[in-house]
């Protein structure tokens, strides 16, 4: 079991390349077929984003606008984040049903199919974050020491949802059911990670339990902090944790459901 | 753990062995629905019915050889096939293969239906390794030889079953793969472009260190292009010799 655990690392280091070019071709696939492709990559969040905001700050009064920083920011940092996850939430619990060629025709590992889906929504997320940061700068809303953080917490999204897509895709492959399951909760997660409001605030004791074993709301909590909130980390030694331990516990998972499932996969595609 | 399969594929295509399987079998497990499936992961004695692919597999086959499987529907060919290549695992045994595979199994080939075709190609060139500079010398003749004209820059959804083949076959011939593997290729090219492909592969087959594997229905191909012939039914090799034997063997049965 750990030798496979190994082989993951090794696979997706040996097919580094692929990985690149493959993630490069996904995104080439989405924006393909409409002139303006490109544009409606972003389009499409840039417009949930100020609708979101228009409602809740302007309609419904309810955003949180401190002196040093605008509601509007506090919401993109979770919505755009919120973007990636929710596509590895959803087609990234199926990800052989959108390749079956490389499973069931050519000679390809089924972790670097996560890994370079995953790759492909991080890089539209990084573009988005680029944007967000120069926006903000030309605002006059100032970066902190504490942005530094924020590799760091990419990086830990970023590993979390490679193995989620590890661990659910063999599953999803072999039942349509299982993957209609995880996707119907995707519209629960949006509004229990606190990605619209702060979900801190709330003093409810199974809720806290909840987010206990959330990584959106570790992540967009992790986000925030970094650019928002203005504090380190190990400040908050149960986001650490927490978040250690469910990802732990994902990697184990999803090494174990690979070695178990993974030599089926091709045979059910 | 240790009675897992062992699956080994190397780069080495001087190694005077190109495959070998040793004592290797294939069970396809079959459920009644999905949710058995599914809960098989977890539990390994949900109820199912077994088909035995490969029962006992264990063939050498050395560098340059051309070897056709022949058998009946359902003999288990296509298994073998896509274990060599890769692509499906064996339960139990072990599968030795050296040197860079080229696999075209059956027609639809595995193409992306949004990309276009020569998108296809780049995509499938990235994925197995092959240097950019290497395709953009080949991506011409692939072109040409597939004569898809315009077609080429249109998805794939757009092709016709035999375009897709004739995509295929263009590509899996024209990369200089050390082991070359063909199951039932021909059999949707029109006759233009089968003989066009016959003479292809005699061309490949005059480089002297090109292994085939060739899975056909057309004997008279199978004698053309091979010297050796093994026999599958149900899974067991029943005979392993020369091609015409082995032609003769079959077609006693
Ligand atoms: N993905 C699969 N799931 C379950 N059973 C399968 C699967 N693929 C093949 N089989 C079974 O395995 C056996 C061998 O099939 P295989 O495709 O290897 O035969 P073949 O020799 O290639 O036949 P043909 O000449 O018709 O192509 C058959 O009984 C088939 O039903
Ligand atoms: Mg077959």
């Amino acid at each position: 079991m750990f030798r496979a655990f190994l082989n993951i690392f090794r696979d997706n280091w040996q097919w580094r390349r692929q990985v690149w070019s493959l993630a490069l071709a996904d995104i080439r696939k989405t924006v393909r077929g409409t002139l303006l492709g490109w544009f409606w990559l972003f389009a499409k969040p840039l417009v949930y984003v100020v609708t979101l905001w228009f409602v809740i700050d302007i309609g419904l009064r309810s955003g949180h606008s401190t002196d040093t920083y605008p509601f509007l920011l506090w919401l993109s940092i979770g919505l755009f984040a919120w973007f990636y996850m929710s596509a590895m939430l959803s087609t990234g619990t199926d990800l052989y049903h959108r390749y079956p060629y490389l499973v069931n025709k050519l000679r390809f590992p089924l972790s670097v199919i996560s890994n370079f889906y995953s790759l492909a929504q991080l890089m539209i997320y990084l573009i988005s974050m680029v944007v967000l940061v120069i926006v903000m700068l030309l605002a006059g809303v100032s970066l902190s020491i504490y942005f530094i953080q924020l590799p760091f917490i990419i990086a830990l999204m970023y590993l979390f949802f490679m193995f989620w897509s590890i661990m659910v895709s063999p599953l999803s492959a072999m039942s349509k059911d299982f993957s209609q399951l995880i996707r119907t909760m995707n519209t629960p997660i949006f509004w229990i990670s606190g990605i619209l409001y702060n979900v801190d605030a709330l003093q409810l004791t199974w809720f806290k339990w909840i987010q206990a074993f959330n990584p959106v709301y570790y992540v967009v909590t992790a986000l925030r902090a970094a650019i928002c909130d203005k504090y380190w980390l190990w400040e908050r030694p149960d986001l650490i944790i927490g978040f250690g331990v469910v990802l732990c516990t994902t990697m184990i998972i999803a090494n174990w459901v690979l070695w178990r499932a993974g030599r089926v996969v091709p045979d059910v595609i | 753990m240790s009675s897992r399969a062992q699956v080994k594929h190397t780069r080495d295509r001087e190694n005077p062995i190109a495959v070998q399987l040793k004592r290797m079998s294939k069970t396809y497990k079959l459920y009644g629905t999905e949710h058995q499936r599914l809960l098989a992961t977890f539990f390994p004695n949900v109820p199912h019915a077994k088909v035995l692919a490969n029962d006992n597999l264990s063939m050498l086959i050395e560098r340059g050889e051309s070897v056709a499987l022949l058998g009946g529907n359902g003999a288990g060919k296509s298994t073998a096939l896509k274990i060599i290549a890769g692509i499906t695992y064996p339960d139990s045994g072990s599968v030795e293969v050296n040197g860079r595979v080229n696999a075209l199994l059956n027609l639809s080939a595995g193409f992306d239906a949004k990309l276009t075709g020569r998108e296809n190609l780049r995509l499938r060139s990235q994925v197995q390794g092959i240097p950019e500079a290497e395709f953009a010398k080949l991506l011409p003749d692939i072109i040409e030889f597939s004569e898809l004209g315009v077609f080429i820059d249109q998805p794939i959804r757009t092709y016709s079953s035999g375009m897709k083949s004739r995509l295929g076959f263009a590509y899996a011939s024209s990369f200089d793969p050390d082991i070359l593997i063909l199951d039932e290729v021909l059999a949707v090219g029109d006759k233009a472009f089968k003989s066009k492909c016959l003479v292809r592969m005699k061309e490949i087959m005059a480089l002297k260190h090109i292994t085939l594997l060739f899975v056909t229905h057309d004997m008279s191909a199978a004698q053309q292009f091979c010297q050796r012939g093994i026999v599958l039914d149900k899974g067991k090799v029943v005979f392993d010799g020369p091609i015409a034997e082995a032609v003769a063997f079959y077609s006693e049965r």
